[in-house]
C-alpha cells in the first residue's frame, strides 16, 4: 500500500507508545457511511487493525492518521485507566421502550425490531463518542501534521454532508424523537466546530434551520471548557450524554490488553 | 468549498428564527418567510443559493461559485429536484431564444416526457435528433417517449438504432431491455440487460430488469442471481422490495415445480423434523430462531436447486433451500397461525402435525 510519509510516521510512533503492531487494509464493505474504524488490540488479537474504505478520487492517509490518533489516546492513558465505551443494559431498555411507541412500529414484523433497536443504540453511542474525541484527534492532527490538511479538510466536508443528509425527512421518521434529536445535536456540535475553524459559518446553517444549533453549541460549550487531556476523553462523553439527557445509556468497562 | 445541499421537514424547520405572523407550515407567509430568512443567511457567504419550499419540505443547494451559473445548469438542478413544471417553463422560454440548440431540446424533451406531455416531448426529441444525429442519448430518450405513448413496437426499432449507434451505451440496452419484456421478447431481452448491468454494476434497475426478464424466460437460477444482485445493491430501495416480491414469485412457482417431481413428502418430513426440533424451544428461543431463518431468507430461498446449502446459528448442521423454507414455515406457524410467507405448505405442515402428535 502506498502511505504518505506522514501516514507512516504515525503508524510508527502509534507502534513505539502502544508497544503492539497496526494493521492498515481496505475495506469496500464498512457500513454506511463510515470511512474508516479501528479495532483496538485486545485479549487474543495482538494487533491494532485499521480499515478504511479505499476511495479512488482521495488517498487514506488521513482516514488512517485520524484512526490511529484514536489509539493513541487510549494508550497515552496509564494502563489501570484505560477503559472501553460499551453500550450499557439501561441504554438497551430505553432504546427498546422508544421503538415500541414508535410509529414505525406499525411497518415492521417483530422479529426485526431487536434489531433495529441495535441499530439505533449503536448508532447514536458511537456518535456520542467518535465525534468528540474524533474532533481531538482532528487538532492533534492539525497541528502536529499540516501536511494532511488538505486531506483532512476534504474528508470533514464529505462527513458533513454525509451529516446533512440524516436532516432528511424520511431519516427523521424512522427514528424516535430523543434519538434523532441526540444524533442531530452531536451533528450540530461537529458543524459547528468546523464551521468555526474553516471559517466557513454556512456549514452550521443547515442544524440553525433545523433547530439544532443552540444544542450543538451547547455541547461544544463542554467540549471547549474541558482541558484537552486523554484522562478527560470519559468526562467529555459523560458530560455530553448527560446534557443530551442519556446519561446512563453508554458505560466504561476495564479495557482487556492483548495477552 | 464544494457544493452544500440539504432538505428538512417543513416542519421541522426552527420557526422561532421566523416572524411570529409567518410561522404556520403551508401558510403561503410561511413559505415566503423561509425563503428569505435562507436567502439572507446565504448572501452573506457569497455563492449561489437555490432554495425551495413547499408544503412538505424546504431544500436548498448553495454553490459557492460566485459567478451566476449556466442556465442550463440551473435549469436541470430543478428538474432533478422535482420542480418540472417550472423547469420546463424555463426550458421553454430558453428554447424561444435558441431554437436549434438540440441541448435545449433533449433536456426538454427529457422533462416533458418524464411529466406524460409525451406528443410534444416526442416533436422536441425528433428535432434534437435531427439537429445532432450522432447523440445516441436523444435517441433512447425517443424511445422511451414512445414506449411512453404505447408505440411498443416503434419505440423498440428506435431503441435498437440507439444500441447500433452507441454499442457501449448502457441506458440504450437497458430501456431496449425493457421494451422488448414489454413487447414479450424476453429471450431478446436478457442479453441487453446483461450488457447494462456489465457497464453499470450497481444499476438497480438493470439488475432488476435482468433478473424479470430471466425469470419469465424460465431462467432460473440466473434470475435468483440479479434479484440477489439487485437487492444487495441497495437492500432498503422501493426497487429491492420489487426485487424480493420477484424473488418471491421465482420461489414459489419453482416450489411448485419441484413439488410436482419430487415426491411431497419431503416437505412433509422436513415439516416433521422442524416440529421435533422447535419442540423443546422456549417462546424466546423460537422468535429468535424464526429471525434468524427469515434473515437467512431475506434475498429467497433458492428451494429449486437441491444442491443449496444453508447454515443458521440456532439449528445444528446445513440445509437446503426446500428443508429452510419449511423450517421457516413451521416456526411461523407456531408463533403466529395462519402467517402467510407467500408458500403454500398448509397441507405438508397438517399432515407432520398429524405424524407429530400420533408419536408423542
Amino acid at each position: 500500500m502506498n502511505l504518505s510519509e506522514t501516514t507512516r510516521t504515525v503508524l510508527r510512533l502509534v507502534e513505539t507508545r502502544a508497544g503492539i503492531p497496526v494493521n492498515v487494509e481496505p475495506d469496500p464493505s464498512l457500513p454506511g457511511t463510515t470511512l474508516a474504524k479501528v479495532v483496538m488490540a485486545r485479549g487474543a488479537l495482538a494487533l491494532h487493525r485499521v480499515t478504511f474504505r479505499p476511495d479512488s478520487s482521495s488517498p487514506p492517509d488521513y482516514l488512517i492518521c485520524q484512526q490511529a490518533g484514536f489509539i493513541l489516546r487510549l494508550f497515552d492513558t496509564p494502563p489501570e485507566k484505560r477503559l472501553d465505551f460499551a453500550a450499557s443494559p439501561e441504554g438497551t431498555v430505553a432504546v427498546e421502550q422508544l421503538v415500541k411507541v414508535h410509529p414505525v412500529m406499525r411497518s415492521l414484523p417483530p422479529t426485526a425490531v431487536p434489531q433495529l433497536c441495535q441499530i439505533l443504540r449503536d448508532g447514536l453511542l458511537s456518535h456520542l463518542r467518535s465525534i468528540p474525541l474524533g474532533m481531538r484527534v482532528d487538532c492533534w492532527l492539525a497541528s502536529e501534521f499540516p501536511s494532511l490538511a488538505e486531506l483532512q479538510k476534504a474528508s470533514i466536508l464529505r462527513q458533513l454532508q454525509d451529516s446533512l443528509a440524516t436532516l432528511e425527512p424520511e431519516h427523521r421518521q424512522v427514528s424516535p424523537q430523543k434519538i434523532y434529536d441526540a444524533t442531530q445535536a452531536i451533528s450540530a456540535a461537529f458543524a459547528a466546530f468546523w464551521a468555526g475553524r474553516l471559517n466557513q459559518p454556512q456549514l452550521a446553517l443547515p442544524f440553525k434551520a433545523a433547530g439544532y444549533l443552540h444544542a450543538g453549541q451547547e455541547l461544544l460549550a463542554i467540549w471547549e471548557s474541558t482541558p484537552d487531556l486523554v484522562e478527560n476523553d470519559r468526562a467529555i462523553v459523560d458530560g455530553w450524554a448527560e446534557k443530551l439527557g442519556i446519561a446512563g445509556w453508554h458505560q466504561w468497562v476495564p479495557y482487556s490488553a492483548p495477552k | 468549498m464544494a457544493t452544500l445541499s440539504f432538505s428538512i421537514a417543513a416542519t421541522a424547520f426552527d420557526a422561532s428564527l421566523l416572524p411570529e405572523s409567518s410561522r404556520q407550515v403551508g401558510t403561503p407567509a410561511f413559505s415566503e418567510a423561509v425563503n428569505a430568512f435562507l436567502a439572507a443567511e446565504f448572501k452573506g457567504f457569497g455563492g449561489h443559493a437555490t432554495i425551495r419550499v413547499d408544503d412538505q419540505t424546504i431544500a436548498v443547494v448553495w454553490n459557492p461559485d460566485k459567478q451566476r451559473p449556466n442556465p442550463m445548469t440551473v435549469i436541470v438542478q430543478k428538474l432533478q429536484q422535482g420542480r418540472q413544471a417550472e423547469g420546463i417553463q424555463l426550458l421553454e422560454l430558453l428554447l424561444s431564444s435558441r431554437p436549434d440548440d438540440p441541448v435545449v431540446l433533449y433536456n426538454l424533451g427529457l422533462a416533458l416526457s418524464d411529466a406524460g406531455r409525451l406528443e410534444r416531448a416526442e416533436q422536441c426529441l425528433r428535432r434534437a435528433a435531427r439537429l445532432n444525429p450522432k447523440d445516441a442519448y436523444i435517441v433512447v430518450a425517443l424511445g422511451v417517449a414512445l414506449g411512453r405513448l404505447g408505440r411498443c413496437d416503434e419505440a423498440v426499432e428506435v431503441l435498437r438504432s440507439a444500441v447500433r449507434q452507441d454499442e457501449r451505451n448502457p441506458w440504450a440496452h437497458r430501456n431496449l431491455g425493457a421494451m422488448l419484456v414489454q413487447t414479450r421478447k424476453t429471450a431478446e431481452a436478457i442479453p441487453h440487460y446483461q450488457a447494462a448491468t456489465k457497464s453499470l454494476p450497481n444499476d438497480q434497475i438493470a439488475w432488476l430488469g435482468l433478473a424479470d426478464a430471466c425469470r419469465l424466460a424460465g431462467r432460473t437460477q440466473e434470475a435468483q442471481d440479479a434479484y440477489v444482485t439487485a437487492i444487495q445493491t441497495n437492500p432498503h430501495s422501493e426497487l429491492a422490495d420489487k426485487a424480493r416480491a420477484g424473488s418471491n414469485l421465482l420461489a414459489q412457482s419453482d416450489f411448485d415445480r419441484v413439488r410436482k417431481v419430487i415426491p411431497r413428502q419431503h416437505a412433509v418430513h422436513y415439516c416433521l423434523d422442524a416440529l421435533k426440533r422447535f419442540a423443546s424451544l422456549s417462546p424466546g428461543e423460537l422468535q429468535k430462531l424464526s429471525l434468524e431463518l427469515a434473515l437467512a431468507g431475506r434475498d429467497g430461498f433458492a428451494v429449486h436447486n437441491p444442491d443449496s446449502r444453508y447454515r443458521v446459528k440456532g439449528l445444528e448442521g446445513e440445509h437446503s433451500g426446500l428443508a429452510m423454507v419449511c423450517f421457516l414455515y413451521v416456526a411461523m406457524q407456531r408463533m403466529a397461525p395462519g402467517t402467510d410467507l407467500g408458500f403454500d405448505l398448509a397441507a405438508e405442515y397438517e399432515q407432520a402435525k398429524r405424524i407429530f402428535n400420533a408419536s408423542s
